[in-house]
């Protein structure tokens, strides 16, 4: 529902016109049934699934665009040479015999609710195509960099998740922060979208940076995403008059065209008036009821903020979050993509906020004892190569790299898998990308067995990975 | 005894991204902060007041540098943006662009005579600019690793570097030539500063002593002269990421992952205070000339001034 929501002139937030506001849909029962209704989900056993099915009532994705070095992070190699070991240190955490990198020191503190995944991979060396793999747990039919979002991709998870457990809580099925992912070149990502599964399951994308300057957004310090913004003297109650109305001629031209366009459309319209008007999504999109205090152990930056976001969306019913991060400077806007200044990148701008809000984020789920129930992943498209070239640089490297999971019943404190003594090859248990999406999607309850029909009624494989046996 | 402050003399709000470099102008009576927020900001010591929000660089800023006679002032930025920007202090007007880096600027310094600017960068050079005519002059080249920090000598006619592969480089002004490399043997640096009258090196760094689970943050000064290594100052928890020596040379700060600022005092070899308000990495230190000041900044956006003369 994202950008079409504001798509064109439509714009519901700051300055919608009347005629605007009556292009939307229905109300229907809005805002009656958030968190109560979630809730109501228990953590039943589904028959012929092992527990582990379904035992995460919510997701948060962080997704760390560019590829994030495993050398530096959750992977050294202090024992290897120097133009492979680079130049962090590994530190102890407070798991016995786990060691990440001296650079995270309070996700060290926080080892005991994560596990590491150390032999991801793939043979995907692109940023995009490797992309749609991480974001839906499939592959992308060919390698390129020249390949754009396409509705027949293959839909994200949050998307799936959307299909197969709709609900009718006010919310957006998954939200996606802070923009659209695209590539240096303006490609868009796929893997983002609801894809093959049409409109109506594209993300709801917040478009705006919490944390961004005062200059560019008066909104902050009461941070509210322009989407779910009322324009002034425009009311909740009377945005509902507008659509109640709205909804009679809907239903008029409905019968006029009774396209599929046509009824997605009407769906994100009722989203849409839904965000605008419940209470309650109000309430959760807005960053400024937040503690300072919270606020600053999130760390005040892109990344802090966004994860702080995140936990409010999912505390308030939103099923799925994906962060992208997005916290370099406008030089290094490239996300993780570390091919010249490996490590001043990494100790000035990627790691420290990294540390922070990560850890911030664990913590904070844990004290709210929503950790058990929501899973955590910590991820990239890829990893980067053992050998520093003559830049100070890392490049792509798909062969091995990590991710992180944490929450939803698995297990803490543990690493899975190994790479070999140069941090190039996975040395046992690899773990495909495939694999790690499987996982993410049982724990979501997605049956992936089951066939997902696309808008056509052909019938597409959930995802091409098995759940990884040993993490469940 | 070590003392503990906590409580800054003033905390200047405004910047809305990270704060990256601090400066005093030479008399004292003013400060200027650079922002990821892509604003430099001068400020009134005394009061706590804001005077003057310099715009124009389009990315975030790095590094400043006031002229000896303070009525200009340097900033850098990152290389999609005009590398090395100045301005008219009095007016908070652009008077000129210097262009020739292709990554960030990390840091600047004007000879004594004024006429000459040195600026360093992660693209691994060094430049010496003849700033009036906005003209390059000479580009060092040496340096294996991004370049961190530089300063005239008193005399202006030689000046040091020093890059994260923790070697400072001495070249002559003249004609470019490298006269000498003093190699600190360290395997990385997060914080290089020179003393004001480049008879010290500091080097602010990390490292995680056997046992221990968390690396602790240390400091390390060079005397130049015969490249000794003569003080080492622990304290930190965890990496140091800034340094800066007192114009007197006769204190050093240091700033940290930890969040905390350490005063030093080089002639005994012991810290005199912790100075404790940040809830983030300090990224810079800098004394005020007159020795009444220290300013502090970082990753939480506030700017501490500190009375510390």
């Amino acid at each position: 529902m994202m950008l079409s929501l504001q798509s064109g002139n439509l714009r519901l937030c700051d300055r919608v016109s009347r005629r605007e506001a009556m292009r939307l849909g229905s109300l229907g029962a809005l805002g009656l049934t958030l968190p109560q209704l979630l809730s109501a989900q228990t953590a039943a056993v589904t028959p012929g699934q092992p527990p582990s099915f379904g035992r995460a009532k919510r997701c948060i994705l962080l997704y760390m665009w560019g590829g994030p070095p495993h050398h530096d992070t959750f992977d050294l190699k202090p024992n290897a040479p120097s133009d492979i070991r680079g130049e962090f240190y590994p530190i102890p955490t407070n798991v016995p015999g786990i060691e990440i990198s001296d650079h995270l020191p309070l996700l060290a503190e926080q080892a005991d609710k994560y596990t590491i995944l150390r032999s991801l991979n793939h043979r995907d060396g692109d940023h995009i195509s490797a992309s749609h793999d991480m974001l839906t747990g499939n592959a992308y039919p060919r390698v390129s960099p020249l390949i754009t979002a396409r509705r027949s991709d293959h839909p994200h998870f949050g998307a799936v998740l959307s299909r197969q457990q709709p609900r009718d809580n006010g919310l957006p099925g998954y939200v996606q922060l802070p923009c659209l992912l695209q590539s240096n070149s303006g490609k868009v990502i796929p893997g983002q979208y609801g894809g093959f599964l049409g409109i109506r399951y594209d993300p709801f994308i917040v478009n705006a940076v919490p944390n961004k300057s005062p200059i560019e957004d008066p909104t902050f310090e009461q941070f509210v995403p322009r989407e779910v913004r009322l324009h002034e003297g425009m009311t909740p109650l009377r945005l509902k008059g507008i659509g109640r109305i709205a909804n009679q001629l809907d239903q008029r031209l409905r019968k006029l065209d009774r396209t599929r366009a046509a009824e997605s459309l009407n769906s994100i319209q009722q989203t849409a008036l839904s965000l605008l008007c419940s209470p309650q999504s109000r309430q959760a999109f807005d960053l400024s009821n937040e503690e300072p205090r919270v606020r600053d152990r999130y760390g005040r930056h892109t990344f802090g903020q966004e994860l702080l976001f995140a936990r409010r969306l999912v505390e308030a019913g939103v099923p799925l979050v994906t962060v992208y991060w997005r916290n370099g400077p406008v030089r290094t806007d490239i996300g993780w993509d570390n091919h010249i200044n490996n490590f001043p990148n990494l100790k000035n701008w990627q790691l420290p906020p990294l540390d922070r809000a990560f850890s911030a984020l664990l913590d904070d789920l844990e004290t709210r004892g929503m950790l058990d129930d929501t899973l955590v992943v910590w991820m990239g498209e890829f990893g980067r190569s053992p050998h520093i070239d003559d830049n100070g640089g890392r490049n792509h490297w798909p062969q091995v790299y990590s991710a992180v999971v944490a929450g939803a019943g698995l297990p803490r404190g543990a690493t899975i898998g190994a790479s070999d003594r140069e941090g190039a090859y996975p040395r046992e248990y690899p773990i495909s990308p495939h694999d790690l999406g499987a996982t993410i999607l049982h724990l979501l309850g997605v049956d992936i067995n089951r066939k997902l029909y696309d808008q056509t009624g052909r019938p597409h494989q959930i995802c091409q990975g098995k759940p990884i046996a040993q993490l469940l | 005894m070590t003392t503990t402050l906590s409580k800054p003399k003033f905390v200047l709000r405004g910047h809305t991204n990270w704060v990256y470099d601090v400066t005093f102008s030479p008399d004292s009576s003013r400060l200027a902060t650079a922002g990821w927020d892509h604003t430099i900001r001068l400020w009134d010591p005394m009061s706590g007041q804001l005077n003057t929000t310099l715009r124009g660089h389009s990315t975030e800023v790095y590094c400043l540098a006031f002229s000896p006679s303070g009525e200009t002032l340097a900033s850098g930025s990152a290389n999609n943006d005009s590398g090395v920007r100045l301005w008219d202090v009095s007016s908070g007007t652009p008077v000129g662009t210097l262009l020739g880096h292709n990554n960030v600027v990390h840091d600047i310094a004007f000879s004594p005579d004024e006429k000459l600017i040195a600026s360093v960068s992660y693209d691994k050079t060094v430049r010496l600019w003849d700033w009036q005519n906005q003209r390059e002059r000479v580009v060092l080249q040496g340096h294996r690793r991004q370049v961190e920090a530089v300063a005239f000598t008193s005399d202006g006619t030689a000046l040091c570097s020093a890059s994260a592969d923790t070697i400072a480089r001495r070249w002559d002004v003249q004609t470019g030539k490298l006269i000498h490399e003093y190699p600190a043997v360290l395997p990385w640096a997060h914080a290089l500063a020179f003393s004001s009258t480049l008879s010290m090196f500091a080097v602010g760094y990390g490292h995680r002593p056997p046992g221990s689970r968390r690396p602790q943050g240390m400091a390390r000064i060079w005397h130049l002269r015969d490249n000794r290594l003569v003080q080492t100052m622990k304290g930190h928890r965890n990496w140091i990421y800034s340094v800066a020596f007192s114009a007197d040379a006769q204190r050093l700060a240091t700033g940290g992952w930890d969040g905390t600022v350490k005063l030093w005092d080089l002639r005994r070899g012991v810290e005199l205070m912790t100075l404790k308000n940040h809830i983030d990495v300090v990224r810079t230190v800098a004394f005020s000339p007159d020795g009444r000041w220290l300013a502090s900044a970082g990753y939480d956006q506030r700017v501490c001034l500190w009375e510390i003369g």
